[in-house]
């Protein structure tokens, strides 16, 4: 699974090349974002404008990301596609998650922590 | 006498590995797109597919390669149906799934176990049986156009 990473200041953005993430990748994504997250990097935001698919052991894997992090910082979403945000709502990982419209906004957020 | 509303059937098979499941599901969107439903809609009929496919493969057939899953899709004027069948092992009977947690309690939010409450939120109705070795899970959704 391909993913892109910058890192602007202390926070960390990445964001999936591929359409999907489900069950065939979530293992793999968790890995890498754990390997992120051992590296250091405790504020990061998750860019989903690419993905247009996320069944739950995906979302489950958005979720082992942000229990990897703990109480250190926060794992934040910007880009969501609406139909994804769909099972956000229906999940209520909305109320888990910040959700942020832009990128901008969601390193304005972390950077306040 | 009133003549019988046709129905279009499609049925197709998968190995059961993971990296398959996603053929299935942009079946389904295919057939969605066809049938002029919204995204929205889309995307929930392909993820229940998903969902069930999924669980098919994972637990059903313990992740082992080499097992048929079978998606039957039956569609008529006002509703769509999606039988997923497998020759594994069979689910156990449950309750309703619930999704129940502490959005605050970060320990407490679930990693697992979000399938059966999607299909159940989704779907306006949700069966198993057992026939034999077979075991098909049939989920049934109304349709409402765009338009």
């Amino acid at each position: 699974m391909q993913i892109e990473s910058v890192k602007t200041g202390n926070v960390l953005i990445v964001k999936p090349v591929e359409k999907r993430i489900d069950a065939s990748v979530a293992t793999e994504f968790k890995g890498k974002m754990v390997d992120w997250i051992n590296e250091g990097n405790t504020r990061i935001i998750l860019n989903l404008a690419n993905v247009d698919f996320i069944d739950s052991s995906g979302l489950g894997a958005i979720v082992s990301s942000l229990k990897a992090i703990g109480g250190n910082g926060d794992l934040v979403i910007s880009g969501l596609q609406e139909t994804v945000m769909g099972l956000f709502r229906l999940t209520r990982m909305n109320k888990v998650f910040q959700i942020f419209s832009s990128e901008q906004e969601a390193i304005q957020a972390l950077s306040k922590l | 006498m009133s003549e019988p509303m046709p129905q279009k059937k499609i049925t197709f098979l998968i190995d059961s590995t993971l990296d398959n499941v996603s053929l299935a599901g942009v079946a389904v969107r295919g057939i969605c797109s066809y049938l002029s439903l919204s995204e929205a809609d889309a995307y929930y009929l392909e993820l229940c597919v998903v969902e069930a496919v999924n669980n098919a493969i994972k637990h059903a057939y313990n992740s082992e390669a080499g097992n048929a899953v079978e998606i039957n899709i039956t569609y008529s004027k006002d509703c769509i149906s999606f039988a997923i069948s497998d020759w594994g092992t069979k689910m156990d009977s449950q309750g309703p799934p619930r999704l129940n947690f502490d959005a605050g309690n970060l320990v407490m939010i679930p990693e697992q176990g979000m399938g059966l409450f999607i299909i159940d939120s989704v779907m306006d109705e949700v069966a198993y049986q057992s026939d034999g070795d077979k075991n098909t899970l049939t989920m049934r959704k109304y349709l409402h156009y765009k338009n």
